[in-house]
């Protein structure tokens, strides 16, 4: 039987397609406002007005900008890597009865999702571990969120757990059945837990504000933020040799945000269609029967 | 077969992660210790002395720096190599800085300022992270010792709570014969399109209704700019809060504009509430009748500061409101090749020059931003030594001026900038802050003190330096104005106000420096009223000449509604106490 096309799907197509733009537009916009002049980018509509590279050549040749990308890139791996681990593995733990105080553990990490003690008691807790000014403090606090640790909890309690009991009737270990059999099925929300903890590393900025001073742990992003600080403060005071700005490059604080946003919202876009196809296989396909 | 391999690869990652982990964990210091020795051989090579020995890294809290951390710019080098100090500065905002504090973990130096660190100087004091000062300027300062001692009985009095000494103020001014005015004439003031007012023939203004007449005749003069762009003779912003309504008006009637609903007539020497005294009222009287004569531009309400700029730039306005923005448009001008377009003070009817040169200043910036030592300071008595130098006539230059030889040469006996500063600072906006003009804070004399050799400490300040700046504009105004030695615009401003024509007062007032911190609830209190104030005024300036009235005790009803009475009464309380103080003060 046809489909015929109704005013409901008419309206419905239209209501999307306007949500859809009111998505994407904005991020288009910042982008499109990045790449163009400076002085025109304020009437930029749907088309870049001029064509121009020089705030983000600024912005690539930042003292130290190169080391600051490696750290951030590095704090983003790793970081992911051990948070993901870290939380599977509890959260596998949490799944099992035979565990020891399991409630209490349990308990134990959902409180910390509701209370918070504030930024002075979290900046003198970091100091006391002996994290400040080290490389640690990128990856070690985030180790275990307590959020993505009942998401991949409430995921495994859905798998049949006939699987396991036929590896455990064939001799397998608590840790064999975890890497084996329940960590390759959680493909699904490991990804997701895993695209939430890189974009948390990319961007947070906020452990090196107050705890790192040393200048070769430096992330791209407080780089960046000093830096879009200081246009601010160039761009509000007048020397007495304004005069000559005719010559030298302008520089708008805006663009510089633009440009800012870009840098720090490409990299995630381009990892995240490789975690993408995860979330669609993974699921069981048939593992057990009857 | 399958499980072995996924085994395998599984400790490889987890190994291959401990290592990257355990081996960033030593990052820091394993680049440092690389970095130090690249510094060492460089210094070795230059026959300076290397980081290694001799040098003490003293943290320092400065927000005007380029980068954070250890200092390599000129001007610290020069510091270092006099002092033995390498500057360490750490910045960042408010809320950074409570962390720290509550962390004990301060830099060494601080200067204290409510607005930048979010404590005020007693709070900071009360922590007990400041080290007291007495026995190391005793032993170590000399120079503070012997030239500073009625700053330090300031600081004892007012800025400690046990008599000793914590905190340095900053910035003292001793004034001399020669005056160290500002290019325009004046910090604030309404500055007026000069070339347009003697497109109408100059007329003479006596009040400030000439002063709107002739301003409406400037913009029929000139209704468009050359882009098509329409004129308004007056423009503004108001992403300021109520800077547009409470500060330049009032800067040029002589008052000046203070916290929590109050302000502080400096010729009188009389606190008066905001928003029930006559300069407030008159400056919206003011916009009143030029909304009405439809030179206000309405976005005046709506408008950022950026916008404003931009009309500035375009020349859809003419009148402005600070030096900085005089320099901007003027230079502006100039450069677009109108170097006979510009602002300067024209009269206005009002008389009164703020900002255009320092008197007397014993306590220097008194509250604001005065020194402390840390109980973190690395090396106190050298960080003492290091301020001692920096309060001297040869550390204000360096601080001010820059290197000698590098930033500024004598020529023929007269201190100057040098061409290498003059090629940096047009090629590059950042120029002179990337070669270290960012530590002024920690100079004991102002900018404007006039050293020994009869030039201030900022060699920018002087008059054959700011004549280098002129514009045209500056050049038809001066010979305008019939004073013929001067040299630039404000040595005409000067020398009105020598001979009476225009207000000034520099006498040393302590009584805005003593002012306490009301009560929360007064806080509280007048935020409120400051919200409301900020919708009331364009009411009342876009309503109606005849129901101008009406709407003012509207307004003054509604401020009360929010407070405003109790608000008064508590500031006017801690006022009069400051005044009591001031005079204990001076009679001991």
């Amino acid at each position: 039987m046809k489909q015929k096309f109704t005013v409901f799907d008419a309206i419905n197509y239209l209501l999307f397609i306007l949500i859809t733009i009111a998505c994407i537009y904005p991020f288009y916009y910042v982008v499109i406002y990045s790449i163009s002049n400076p002085e025109l980018a304020s009437k930029v509509v749907l088309l870049p007005k001029g064509f121009s590279l020089q705030t983000y050549k600024t912005l690539f040749s930042l003292n130290n900008i190169v080391g600051a990308f490696g750290i951030s890139v590095a704090r983003t791996f790793l970081g992911t890597a051990l948070t993901v681990v870290c939380t599977s593995f509890l959260a596998y733990l949490v799944t099992k009865q035979e565990m020891f105080a399991r409630k209490f553990v349990y308990r134990f990490f959902v409180i910390t999702m509701y209370i918070n003690a504030g930024l002075i008691p979290w900046y003198l807790t970091m100091r006391a571990y002996g994290l400040k000014d080290n490389f640690l403090l990128y990856i070690l606090p985030t180790a275990v969120p307590a959020y993505y640790m009942i998401l991949i909890k409430t995921y495994m309690e859905s798998l049949p757990i006939s699987m396991e009991e036929s590896a455990r009737i064939d001799g397998a270990g608590y840790f064999r059945i975890f890497r084996s059999i329940i960590f390759p099925l959680c493909k699904p929300i490991v990804a997701t837990i895993a695209i939430y903890a890189a974009v948390a590393q990319w961007s947070n900025w906020t452990d090196n504000y107050f705890l790192v001073n040393d200048e070769n742990l430096q992330t791209m992003q407080m780089i960046l933020y000093n830096y879009i600080n200081q246009a601010q403060n160039v761009a509000n005071v007048s020397s007495q040799t304004m005069a000559d700005t005719a010559n030298a490059v302008k520089i708008t604080p805006m663009a510089i945000k633009m440009c800012i946003t870009v840098i720090a919202t490409v990299p995630i876009m381009c990892v995240y269609p490789f975690l993408q196809k995860h979330f669609v296989k993974g699921i069981m396909m048939g593992a057990v029967k009857g | 077969m399958n499980m072995k391999k996924r085994m395998k690869r599984l400790t490889a990652l987890f190994l291959s992660i401990a290592m990257a982990v355990s081996m960033l964990a030593g990052c820091g210091s394993k680049d440092e210790a690389k970095k130090d020795v690249g510094k060492n051989t460089e210094k070795q090579e230059e026959g300076k002395e290397s980081s290694g020995d001799g040098e003490v890294e003293i943290t320092f809290w400065d927000k005007d720096t380029l980068e954070t951390g250890p200092q390599n710019t000129t001007i610290a080098d020069a510091i270092a190599e006099k002092t033995g100090v390498r500057l360490n500065v750490i910045n960042g905002d408010a809320q950074k800085f409570k962390v720290l504090l509550a962390g004990g973990d301060l830099p060494g130096i601080v200067n204290s300022n409510y607005g930048d660190l979010g404590v005020d100087a007693q709070a900071l004091l009360q922590s007990g992270q400041l080290i007291a000062l007495d026995d190391l300027i005793e032993e170590h300062a000399p120079n503070i010792k012997e030239k500073f001692a009625d700053a330090i009985e300031y600081s004892k009095e007012f800025l400690s709570n046990d008599g000793k000494l914590y905190y340095l103020p900053i910035q003292i001014n001793k004034a001399t014969d020669t005056k160290v005015v500002d290019r325009s004439g004046a910090n604030l003031a309404l500055y007026t399109r000069y070339d347009l007012y003697k497109e109408i023939g100059s007329p003479e203004i006596k009040s400030t209704d000439d002063y709107l007449e002739a301003l409406k005749a400037m913009q029929d003069a000139e209704p468009e700019t050359e882009n098509g762009n329409k004129t308004y003779a007056i423009s503004g912003w108001s992403d300021w809060g109520l800077w547009m309504w409470t500060i330049p008006y009032q800067a040029m009637s002589g008052v000046t504009n203070w916290s929590y609903g109050m302000c502080y007539d400096m010729v009188n020497k009389e606190p008066l509430a905001t928003y029930y005294s006559e300069p407030f009222w008159n400056c919206m009287e003011f916009y009143n009748k030029a909304y009405n004569m439809g030179i206000l531009d309405p976005e005046i309400f709506t408008q950022k500061y950026d916008n404003y700029m931009d009309k500035l730039k375009n020349g859809q306005t003419f009148v402005t409101y600070a030096n900085w923005l005089y320099n901007t448009a003027n230079d502006v001008y100039a450069a677009a090749g109108t170097p006979e377009k510009g602002f300067e003070i024209v009269p206005t009817g009002l008389d009164y020059m703020y900002g255009a040169y320092d008197g007397d200043k014993p306590f220097g910036w008194a509250q604001d931003y005065p020194l402390a030592l840390t109980k973190n300071c690395e090396d106190p008595v050298k960080a003492i030594e290091m301020i001692d130098y920096l309060f001297s006539e040869e550390g204000a230059r360096l601080l001010n001026s820059g290197v000698e030889g590098v930033h500024w040469e004598v020529v023929d006996g007269v201190p100057q900038m040098t061409k290498e500063y003059r090629d940096g600072v047009a090629s590059n906006a950042t120029y002179a802050q990337s070669e270290g003009f960012a530590y002024t804070k920690l100079s004991g004399l102002s900018s404007s003190q006039i050293l020994s050799d009869g030039y201030p400490a900022s060699l920018l300040k002087a008059a054959e330096e700011v004549k280098k700046s002129c514009t045209k504009i500056d050049e038809i105004f001066i010979a305008d104005s019939g004073v013929a030695d001067a040299q630039y615009p404000g040595q005409v401003i000067e020398s009105k106000i020598a001979s009476g024509e225009y207000k000034l007062s520099t006498e040393v007032d302590l009584t805005p420096n003593l002012i306490k911190e009301p009560s929360d609830e007064t806080k509280n209190l007048s935020a409120q009223v400051d919200e409301y104030v900020k919708v009331g005024v364009t009411d009342v300036i876009m309503s109606d000449p005849k129901d101008f009235d009406a709407k003012k005790d509207a307004f003054i009803q509604s401020v009360e509604d929010k407070g405003y009475a109790d608000v008064v009464k508590e500031m006017e309380g801690i006022w009069s106490e400051a005044q009591k103080t001031v005079k204990e003060f001076a009679d001991k």
